[in-house]
Formats: structure tokens, sequence, C-alpha cells
């Protein structure tokens, strides 16, 4: 499980507690989160409509500038339609997109400062690995000096520079999301959206496509589309959870995660002092879940912090004869997840 | 950057793309073929027919008959006189040879231009960072390059060998050689221009060849039956078949250079169509 300290928003403001959007309900509403800085990208009110069928449904949230940001949802919720909205791919039906304050198709505005990289875009067969990139980096406007060495440093970051001369299609799937990767990164972007990273890497590759995205963290604005909660919960600052096209959720992973106002406690066979815990000094809720003997405690946040609270519950528990076999903080993204997506 | 530059850095990449893929590779021989079949069947058709009496003929008795051959193809006096100048093996194979099978080589080198990077959504890769019209107009020069190399290929084959005849003088087959190549490359950018548009209205390579195909037979079969009438003579200028037979094979230099900006214009507005379709298309 991520620590607290990576889960934290980069910026110190206060998280928001609105969280849930009603937007599902027909209760529209624009979430906006807290921070200094105008947000890296703003999307108001967008719809999608392929023919008869709405794929993303009255969307509004906004990405912090800075943040990691995960796109979250089941297959069909329209995680990949409003990814590919915000890279430019497809035109929203309706509402408005902004990324850097630009229309996403503002190529020229936006030049250089948007990285994507594609879930299912093919790399050109029969181009060699470093030609193409030098290519790409060619037509972000730098000189063919700078596109050789930007290149040369975004393939050595995902440890493929010495395909250099291998053609894309000669490939593995994963170097061939690896060099995906790499050109995402061409340049150092302000904003870099990647959709499936880590969609069908082995552990290994994938753990190490992790770690690139978090040596990004705080150098730019990341926007992650996946289906792997673990990772995301791991990765992000803040999320967006979709559901049938309609945004269900959205906030910091803290607050989605509920790990600034749940802990959760894994008792082993004997006693449940349930009470003692009730009468906590700031807990609003107790409930244990006899199939899986865990407690789960939801308290005030602002009376004590996780920490605190995690303290005075396993001295109230090691009091009752409780014996603790686990704790975690909050419900885990996976669980969250569960409860609103259909 | 500009839309210019954009272009230009597409164009170059899509050259070394074709000339080195497979693809690239089969046309190319194919048109190196297209310049030793009809170079073969001279030397061939010399074993059959007297030729060797027929070139030993003065050059100006040769150009006669072909004058005579050209009016009798309706060519008008001027035009069958300024024609007759034209090595008949340069005109034959390279100048109507080459025009009747460039439309059919281009769709093949072309139709999966734009259709394949959509099916394949590597156009994503470059959408982000190139307007999306200076893709499509980089994407079309780069096959019109192709086209072009391709082409000089054939001539320079062609005109190699009758310069090693030494049937016709050496300024001549150059001169004429030259001209037809510029002829066939300006005939070239129409096809490309259609090739491309029809190209960008599909996401699978092959619609857009079949269709393709379909197009470019009804294009070149309007134009051709147009172009027969004196009352459609007029609407036979929209198809760039009218420019080839009109204007290029004429004597008077203006109407050469209307002929070329005509058919270069042609292929430009085709291109700019395909542009409009792939700047507003989802892909």
């Amino acid at each position: 499980m991520a620590t607290e300290e990576e889960k934290a928003p980069p910026s110190s403001e206060a998280p928001t507690s609105a969280v849930e959007s009603g937007s599902r309900s027909g209760k529209k509403s624009k979430i906006k989160l807290k921070s200094d800085k105008p947000p890296a990208i703003d999307l108001r009110g967008v719809f999608k409509k392929f023919g008869s069928f709405t794929a993303v449904n009255d969307l509004s949230f906004d990405v912090p500038d800075g943040s990691v940001f995960g796109l979250i949802g089941p297959n069909g919720a329209g995680k990949t339609t409003t990814f590919s909205m915000l890279a430019g791919y497809l035109r929203p039906t309706s509402g408005d997109i902004y990324v850097l304050d630009r229309s996403p198709d503002a190529v020229d505005a936006l030049k250089g400062q948007v990285g994507v990289l594609p879930q299912d875009a093919l790399l050109p067969a029969n181009e060699p690995v470093g030609e193409l990139m030098v290519y790409l980096a060619r037509l972000q406007g730098m000189t063919a000096v700078d596109a050789r060495r930007s290149a040369e440093a975004v393939l050595t970051e995902v440890e493929g520079l010495d395909w250099w001369k291998t053609k894309c299609g000669a490939l593995s799937h994963g170097m061939a999301k690896r060099v995906g990767l790499a050109q995402a990164l061409l340049g150092n972007p302000r904003v870099v959206l990647l959709d499936e990273p880590t969609a069908g890497l082995d552990p290994r590759i994938a753990y190490g496509v992790r770690q690139i995205v978090k040596s990004r963290k705080g150098r730019c604005t990341l926007v992650i589309s996946s289906h792997n909660l673990q990772e995301l919960e791991e990765i992000c600052d803040y999320a967006a959870i979709l559901d049938h096209g309609h945004l269900v959720a959205h906030g910091t992973m803290a607050e989605l995660t509920a790990t600034a106002s749940e802990i959760r406690i894994e008792l082993a066979h004997g006693p449940i002092p349930i009470d003692a815990v009730r009468v906590v000094e700031g807990v609003k809720a107790v409930s244990f879940d006899k199939a899986s003997r865990e407690l789960a405690i939801t308290f005030d946040r602002n009376v004590a912090d996780a920490e605190e609270m995690i303290k005075r519950a396993t001295y109230v528990l090691y009091q009752g004869q409780a014996r603790i076999s686990g704790i975690s903080k909050g419900r885990g993204l996976e669980q969250r997840v569960m409860e609103l997506t259909d | 950057m500009s839309p210019v530059m954009e272009a230009g850095l597409t164009a170059q990449r899509e050259l070394r793309r074709n000339l080195r893929s497979a693809k690239g590779i089969a046309m190319f021989v194919l048109f190196f073929l297209g310049g030793a079949i009809p170079s073969v069947g001279q030397i061939l058709l010399g074993q059959v027919v007297d030729t060797k009496t027929m070139m030993e003929a003065p050059l100006e008795i040769r150009q006669e008959l072909f004058e005579n051959l050209l009016k009798q193809m309706k060519f008008d006096e001027v035009t069958a006189k300024y024609l007759s100048k034209c090595p008949m093996e340069l005109f034959v194979y390279l100048f109507k040879g080459a025009l009747f099978f460039l439309p059919w080589l281009i769709l093949l080198v072309g139709f999966d231009l734009i259709a394949g990077e959509i099916q394949h959504r590597s156009i994503r890769y470059l959408a982000g960072r190139a307007r999306r019209s200076a893709i499509v107009a980089g994407k079309a020069l780069g096959v019109w390059g192709v086209i072009a190399v391709m082409t000089l290929v054939l001539d320079v084959t062609v005109c190699i060998v009758m310069l090693a005849k030494g049937d016709y003088p050496v300024g001549l087959v150059l001169s004429w050689g030259g001209r037809i190549w510029i002829f066939t490359v300006a005939a070239g950018a129409a096809y490309v221009g259609l090739t491309t548009l029809v190209s960008s209205f599909f996401r699978t390579p092959i619609v857009a060849l079949f269709v393709g195909m379909a197009v470019m037979f009804a294009v070149l079969l309007t134009g051709w039956i147009l172009a027969r009438f004196d009352s459609t003579a007029t609407v036979a200028w929209a198809f760039p078949s009218a420019y080839e037979s009109k204007l290029l094979v004429s004597a008077n230099p203006l109407h050469v250079i209307a002929g070329l900006a005509g058919l270069i214009g042609w292929g430009a507005a085709m291109v700019a169509g395909a542009a409009a379709i792939v700047s507003r298309r989802d892909i």
C-alpha cells in the first residue's frame, strides 16, 4: 500500500470535501479542486455521442496543474473516449475542453507542451525507432541536433536506446509500449496523457514504467487512464471515476479512498470490543464485517487524523483483549470503485 | 513551426519510408520494368520489322512520317509538327504509355496513405505535433516525390537505351526525355491528389483501394468522353485528362505552363479537400 506521503496532493491546500458528483443523477455540478494555479486541464459539460450512443455524458472536472491524475472506470465507462478528447483525437459533441487554457486541437499553441501515449495506436512498422523519434521531436519544433538529443534521452529513460536502429515492427509489445511512452515524454511536455501505460506488460516492465511515471511527478501534469487500480492508487494524487459515461466521483486520492476519514482494522479470532471503540472521541461510525473480520471505523478528520485515530482505536482494542492482525487507512481504491460503479 | 515546415518534414519522412518499404521497392521494380519492357520490346521489334532500314532514313524523313501519323491521331497541324520532333519511342512509351498506367500505379502506391494511418491510429502520434492539414499535405507531397523518382527511373532507362541505339541525336533525346518527365510528374500531382482524397474518406485501406479504382476509372473515362465532344469541351477542363491531351502537347509554351499549373492545381485542390476531411474527422 502506498504511504500517505506518496498519496498526498502536491499542493499543500486542504483537500475539498466534495467528491461524489451529482451529474449521474441529473444534478449537474462542476467540481473544482482547490489550487493556486489554474488547472492544467478543464472539462465543462462535455458530451460525446457516436450515433445514438452517448459515450461521455455531461463530464465536468478539472485536473490540477502539476498533479498525477487517474481516469478510472470499468470497460465502457468512457475513459478512452475522454482521453481521446483530451488528446484532440476526438471532438466533443458538445461542451468545452481546455488543455493549458487552449482547445486540444490548437496544435500550434500546444506544440511540444502535451505528450500523449495512445492506447492502441501502432508504431509505423517499417520505421527505425530512432528515426521515428527524431521525426516526432522535429515536428514538435526542435532542431535536428536537439531532436536527436531529446530522442536519445527519452529512449535512455525507458531503457530503449539499444533499439535506435530497430524497426518498430520488430519490437515486442513491451518494447513498443516503452517506445510509445518515450515519444510521449519527448521535449519534457507540461502535460502528459498516458492511456493504459502498463496494459499487457509483464510485472517487471510494468514496474519500470511506473517508476518512470513516478520520476516525472512534480515535473509535469500526468493524466493516466487505467484499469489497474492498485497502480493508480500508488501513483495518482487525484482521480476521476467514470461509469457509463458519467462522472461518479472526483477528488484527491485520499478523499476517494477515504484515507483521511476511515481506518480498517483486521481482527484475528477473539474478543471484538466494538462498543468500546464507538465511544472513542472523534469516531462517527463503527461496523464489523464478520466474513473478513474487518472493523471499519469512520471518524471526524477535524478531531483526529488517521494516525491519531489508529493510536486511539488500537489502544481501546488492546484494552479489550482484541487481537489485531492488520491495519489500513481508507477503503482502497478498488473497493471504492466497486461501490461507485455498476 | 509553420505548416510548410511540418509538411516538409512529413514529406521527407514519407519519401524515406516509401523508398525503403517492401511496397515501395516493389513499385520501384515495377517502374524500372516499365522502362525496360518497352526498351526490350523495341529491340525485339527490330528483329521482326526492318526497323534498321527505317532508322537509317534521315531524321527529317522519319519526323515527317511521325507528323503524318500524329495528324491521323487528330492532332492539329501545328501540334503535330511540334510533336513530330519528339522521338517517336519517347512519345509512345513514355508520354502516352506512362500517362495511361500512371493513375493506377499512383493508386497502388498511395491508397493507404491516410486510410492506413487512421486504421492503425498511427496518425495519433502525429496529430498532437502537427496540423492535420500539414500532415495530409506532407504525405501527399511525399508520395508525389516517390512518383517523381520512379518516373525518373523509367525515363532514364528508356533514354539510355535510345542513346545506346544511337537512332536520335543526344540533345533531342535528353530534351524530350526531360520534358516528358516533367509532364508525367505534373500529371502525377493530379492523381496523387485524387488518391489522397479517396484515402482520407476511409479507415480501411482495402476499401480505399477499391473505391479509388472505381473513382479513378470514372474520372479518366468521364474526362476522355467529355473531351471528345465540342459541346462538353468546357466541362472537360474539370478533369485532368484535358490538361494532358490539350495543353501539355501544345507547341505554345504558355499553354504548356498552363497545363502544368492546371494539373498541379487540380491535385492541390484534391489534397486540400483531403486535408479538410482529415481535419474535421475523429481519428
